[in-house]
């Protein structure tokens, strides 16, 4: 009975410290000292500015010589951001709106990887994890879909969007409040799902080996779990980021060219 | 022992502080304004930043390289039109170069053959001519030959004879005697 209450209370104390890891927090801590954070800024807060930094440092550093022909960093930017405007932008919104909004979702692609690999380097956290980051990003997302179309199709323009032609006006009448909330449900998956994957990895992590504090060497084997987790978390980064990049291109592009 | 080690095991757990604790189990599911807001400005700079120091250096330099690319493949298709067309024209002057060379050497070839014929022809007639004359020249040469060896003979039978005959006949009938004799011969 003893044996059973200290495993529970173990059980509880991993779970409080996966909790406390994967949750906001007012300080940073570091090998052998606390950072602690201003009022007005947390540690996911800190990672936005963070990573904001490595990428104006990372770009500022690669572009500083305006070679003809990039090489090395530049170069391998430089594919991404060429696969992002071709098979991102370009690819859903058509040439021209393609073209002229590829920098919103080179931003977008570059900013949501930076945070979710930051997640999978010790001393930094996940700030993608955060509920408040993945919703301000999803309605930049859905600021651009209405924002864009009524300035490219103006008030009457959007609001046929959610109108799809040639259906009866009885159909209509159910079909256009669902394709409206259809738009602000797609900014909620949006956020979901990159708030839950980014989440989840993280914890699956945290509790295989918390496995090993809870039932002790004999869920060593758990620790294997976990470097195999981590290890996919490496490709899911990169993935979440192309994932919320394409839908939120996807949705742009829904909204502003409804006829198709 | 072992239930030991593992109490020493949560003894290495830091403990979360109260405002993790808090934060921690009011859940990660609530959005928080201040987040958010944060989330937008340091995502406005940036994509600001970005934009000056990356997206519009690198998206107008690829555009340019596309374009350029797409100039230098027109341009390598327009060259490779050109060479083709030289290669053509340059095919057909050999092909030109070639018939007016068989013809120049067919023609060559006729004169030649016109020439050595009018040549042999030439040749011939003056061979034959050479012909006529050495065999007339013979002709007149062996008359000759035989009118000299007539009179060298009668000389010569009328000198012996007369050597001979020089006290026993007169001169006018031994000549008579020769010239009949010479006749015979």
């Amino acid at each position: 009975m003893a044996a059973a209450s200290t495993t529970a209370e173990r059980t509880q104390a991993v779970k409080d410290y996966v909790f406390s890891h994967v949750s906001n927090s007012d300080h940073w801590a570091l090998p052998f000292f606390d950072v602690h954070l201003p009022g007005w800024l947390t540690l996911h807060g800190l990672m936005l500015i963070v990573a904001a930094l490595i990428l104006i440092a990372l770009f500022g550093l690669a572009f500083r010589r305006n070679d003809r022909v990039p090489r090395g960093l530049a170069g391998a930017l430089e594919a991404i951001v060429k696969f992002v405007r071709d098979n991102i932008s370009i690819a859903n919104l058509g040439e021209e709106d393609g073209r002229r909004m590829a920098p919103l979702f080179c931003s977008l692609f570059f900013f949501v990887l930076t945070l979710n690999l930051m997640g999978i380097v010790p001393l930094f956290a996940t700030a993608t994890g955060n509920l408040g980051v993945t919703t301000a990003l999803a309605l930049v997302t859905l600021g651009v879909m209405i924002g864009g179309a009524i300035y490219k199709n103006g008030l009457i323009g959007f609001a046929k969007a959610f109108v799809p032609a040639g259906i009866p006006i009885p159909v209509l009448i159910i079909l256009a409040p669902i394709e409206f909330m259809g738009m602000f449900i797609k900014t909620f998956a949006l956020t979901i799902r990159l708030f839950a994957n980014m989440l989840a990895g993280h914890i699956v992590i945290f509790v295989l080996l918390g496995l090993v504090v809870i039932f002790g060497g004999i869920a060593l084997p758990s620790v294997v779990l976990a470097i195999g987790i981590d290890l996919l978390e490496v490709l899911i980064a990169p993935l979440q980021a192309y994932i919320f990049t394409l839908l939120s291109a996807m949705f742009i592009a829904q909204i502003h060219h409804p006829e198709h | 022992m072992a239930e030991t080690s593992q109490e020493q095991a949560i003894g290495t757990i830091e403990q979360p502080t109260p405002y993790e604790n808090e934060e921690a189990q009011a859940g990660f599911l609530k959005v928080s304004a201040p987040m958010m807001g944060l989330t937008w400005l340091t995502f406005g700079i940036l994509a600001f930043v970005l934009y000056k120091i990356a997206w519009k250096p690198v998206l107008s330099a690829l555009d340019n390289r596309e374009k350029q690319i797409s100039a230098a493949l027109d341009e390598a298709e327009k060259t490779r039109e050109a060479y083709a067309e030289i290669e053509q024209q340059r095919q057909k002057l050999i092909d030109e170069a070639d018939a007016k060379a068989r013809e120049i050497v067919e023609q060559a070839r006729k004169a030649a053959i016109e020439s050595a014929q009018i040549i042999e022809a030439k040749a011939r007639d003056e061979a034959g001519i050479m012909l006529a004359n050495a065999e007339r020249e013979i002709t007149t040469a062996h008359a000759a030959a035989l009118a000299d060896l007539r009179r060298e003979s009668a000389d010569l039978a009328i000198s012996l004879s007369r050597k001979i005959l020089a006290d026993q006949i007169d001169e006018p009938r031994s000549r008579d005697i020769v010239k009949r004799i010479l006749e015979k011969v």
